[in-house]
């Protein structure tokens, strides 16, 4: 008869293991405790002894693959016959048969109840539940076996109980019915309750990044708004212009170019934390933040303090779609210095952006409303109102630092000529 | 004028009989009978051998985790021979030889690995605890019987076991501190098999024997041969003596080496020299045993290997039967042993 060897648990909780070696081979004739692989787990690395004897008919795993718990390694025809009784060396065999075997056991034989022949052969045995569960129905008077669990592998929960209790009274059929789950498993039994997803790819890219700025930096975020109506109009009296030039224009590349300048000012915010020193970048290479479908990617535009606004807008736009269609070279990713991050799109106002590792700052744009303000002549207007957010490391820089530059920044964006007059490098 | 004196000096005694090549110390004299030798060199094969199955069962899916005996047979064996009925066994979690030794079912060991909580209900008459995991717990335990004997004036003694690992535990000093101030008839076997899982014996302590930490408390403190199996029998039949007499505790550290990993979880290749192995693997306690034995005529070949052959089946019986139980209780209330009805 055929059966399988199901790779176990060896250590405390492992879920896989890697197959080092085979110490046999399709074919060969097992013995029992004979050692049939170098399997290693996260704990350890290990030989499998054999669970039963027999010919090996299949090995279900080639070396330096991950063998997963529960499945099978390998596959053997064994001598025996399904029916035999004459099968004491063989340890699953007497499992399979534990009704027979129960009914031969002294110490088994105490717990079986009287009435064996009206209940199904499980049934004697107490329903999955815990004590505290047992307790709940002890006391609200409800039959363990009455019900049906609803919890993980049919496991009976407090809300079965109460359930179960707040029926004034159990039809026959339902009863049957709870008896008979054995046959017709429910829904719930057989689904999942959860989907475990591997942390593989630009996930764990982003995992790993993500959690090495929170553990290692100290950071804080500063909001202000900027008032953006000027800007909005050269935006829209050049949006012509541009789109001759094959180039959509949006805000980015104006918040972009006074970033770059006013760093030039705050050189803690171009900055990197590393081995006890500060390092302060005399180049401008900024990430911004692309939604992909296989997750959050940060492409670099390099140079932006270099850049004209059209420029800066023309490879927003290439780098952002090479980004969508994953076809971006990993150089691309890399060597930023700062980095911007626009929620405005999609919608939300103030957030707290977490730095690109390792550097010391990332601006966060949320989405420009129109809003009621009070100008110079105390009177109420409506302005377009641009939140920014900026998050620095307060181990590299100061609260003032980031206050001043926002200012800075603030003071581009709401006049743009000053961009003008301060273009170029200091 | 600055007066100092020297108010004390304290020693650490050592003992060994049975040297690595199977050769007795010609001044030692041993008094036992050739069929309590042979139980001895049984019990110690029959240790190995559970050992080997329990981690067969593991790697085969049918147990859960399991702590091996592998090079510490000769203590759990050796003591457990000096003891007496009456007294009592409190052991920590690699002590499956000395239960064995003292009439346990294998069936109930293997149980117990197996996660049924049917392997602690270990028969009364035997004067045993089941086996406790955290460490250094048991040595209160110990004390606490040895005290409650000592005012209900019982005749017996308690023999408790712990590794090299708990000797830096709280629960240690406190257990010796209180067995010392009331006297109490205590046998404190620290097994030193030089690894706290990987923690190396040098990186724990500073003490150079576990012996000498019983002198803080004015007791006595003797480093033994934990492999050889004399050593530990007569170390333990004097202390042993002493505490039914109203001598109070002994220390009795047992050096050894644990040549197998810490549980099937562990793969000590990852943080110890096979050169050390290797130089342990020759101070094996079955081997040298078993040498002395053949030496003397007390043991044949032949029968060495009905020995182990019927070792061997036995066992796999036992391991069958247990799987059969735990299959039937597979469902059982975990707490049904706990409390009394």
């Amino acid at each position: 008869m055929e059966k399988e060897f199901i790779f176990p648990d060896l250590g405390e909780g492992i879920t896989e293991g890697e197959l080092i070696k085979w110490l046999v081979s399709t074919g060969d004739y097992v013995n029992e405790d004979q050692e049939i692989a170098e399997i290693e787990t996260d704990k350890a690395l290990v030989s499998i002894p054999s669970a039963f004897s027999g010919k090996i008919k299949k090995l279900c795993y080639e070396e330096n693959q991950t063998v997963k718990v529960g499945t099978a390694l390998l596959i053997y025809e064994t001598d025996e016959t399904s029916q035999t009784e004459d099968t004491k060396s063989d340890s699953l065999k007497e499992t399979e048969n534990t009704q027979s075997n129960r009914e031969k056991d002294p110490i088994i034989n105490k717990k079986k109840p009287q009435t064996e022949q009206s209940i199904q052969n499980t049934t004697h045995l107490l329903p999955l539940a815990t004590p505290a569960t047992r307790k709940l129905a002890r006391e609200l008077g409800v039959d363990l076996h009455s019900i049906k669990g609803s919890g993980k592998d049919g496991r009976i929960i407090d809300d079965d109980i109460q359930k179960a209790a707040n029926k004034t009274e159990i039809s026959s059929e339902e009863l049957t019915e709870g008896l008979g789950s054995k046959t017709k498993p429910s829904p719930s039994e057989k689904a999942s309750p959860y989907e475990a997803i591997p942390l593989k790819g630009i996930r764990r890219k982003i995992a790993e990044s993500m959690q090495a700025s929170h553990q290692e930096m100290v950071m804080v975020t500063h909001m202000d708004e900027a008032r953006v109506d000027k800007l909005l109009e050269i935006r829209k009296e050049k949006a012509e212009l541009a789109k001759s030039r094959g180039i959509k224009l949006t805000l980015l590349p104006f918040i972009l170019k006074a970033c770059s300048i006013a760093l030039q000012d705050h050189p803690y915010l171009n900055a990197s934390l590393q081995e006890e020193s500060i390092f302060l970048k005399k180049y401008y290479h900024f990430g911004f933040a692309v939604d992909t479908d296989a997750g959050l990617m940060v492409p670099v535009i390099r140079d932006v303090n270099k850049k004209s606004i059209f420029k800066l807008a023309k490879e927003l736009t290439e780098l952002s779609a090479r980004a969508r269609e994953r076809k971006i070279d990993l150089e691309e990713l890399q060597n930023h210095t700062f980095s911007i991050t626009n929620i405005g799109s999609l919608g939300g106002i103030f957030f707290t952006p977490i730095i690109h590792h390792p550097d010391s700052a990332i601006l966060g744009i949320g989405r420009t409303q129109q809003k009621p303000i009070v100008d110079q002549n105390k009177k109420i207007v409506p302005a377009y109102m641009l939140p920014l957010a900026l998050t620095f490391d307060h181990r590299i820089a100061d609260g003032a630092t980031a206050a001043r530059f926002v200012n800075q920044v603030i003071s581009y964006l709401e006049d743009p000529d000053l961009l003008l007059l301060e273009e170029g490098e200091n | 004028m600055m007066t100092e004196k020297v108010l004390q000096k304290l020693q650490v005694k050592s003992l060994s009989i049975l040297n690595e090549h199977g050769e007795v110390d010609s001044s030692s004299t041993i008094q036992l009978s050739e069929e309590i030798l042979k139980k001895m060199y049984a019990k110690m094969l029959l240790t190995r051998e559970f050992d080997q199955r329990c981690i067969n069962l593991q790697r085969q899916g049918r147990m859960g985790t399991y702590a091996a005996a592998y090079g510490q047979e000769a203590i759990h064996v050796g003591s457990t021979t000096a003891m007496q009925t009456q007294d009592w066994l409190v052991p920590s979690f690699r002590e499956q030889g000395a239960l064995l030794s003292r009439g346990v079912n294998p069936e109930l060991l293997f149980l117990f690995f197996m996660g049924c909580e049917k392997g602690n209900e270990i028969p009364k008459e035997l004067h045993t605890l089941p086996y406790c995991v955290p460490c250094a717990t048991q040595i209160t335990h110990g004390v606490g019987i040895a005290m409650a004997a000592q005012y209900k004036k019982e005749n017996l003694a308690v023999v408790t076991f712990f590794g090299d690992g708990a000797s830096s535990e709280g629960d240690f000093h406190e257990g010796l501190n209180f067995a010392s101030v009331y006297q109490a008839p205590c046998v404190f076997i620290c097994q030193n098999n030089q690894w706290a899982i990987s923690t190396p014996l040098k990186q724990q302590m500073h003490s150079p024997t576990i012996a000498q930490k019983a002198l803080a408390y004015g007791i006595e403190g003797e480093r033994i041969d934990g492999n050889d199996v004399l050593a530990v029998f007569i170390a333990t039949k004097r202390a042993l003596k002493k505490a039914y007499e109203g001598g109070g505790p002994t220390l009795l550290e047992m050096l050894s080496y644990r040549l197998g990993p810490h549980t099937t979880s562990d793969d000590p290749s990852r943080y110890r020299e096979e050169k050390e192995l290797h130089l342990w693997k020759q101070k094996d306690p079955i081997l040298r045993f078993e040498k002395y034995l053949l030496n003397k005529g007390v043991l044949s070949e032949e029968e060495k290997k009905v020995f182990q052959e019927k070792i061997s089946e036995d066992l796999k019986k036992h391991a069958l039967e247990a799987e059969k139980i735990c299959q039937a209780l597979k469902n059982q209330d975990i707490c049904e042993f706990t409390f009394k009805k």
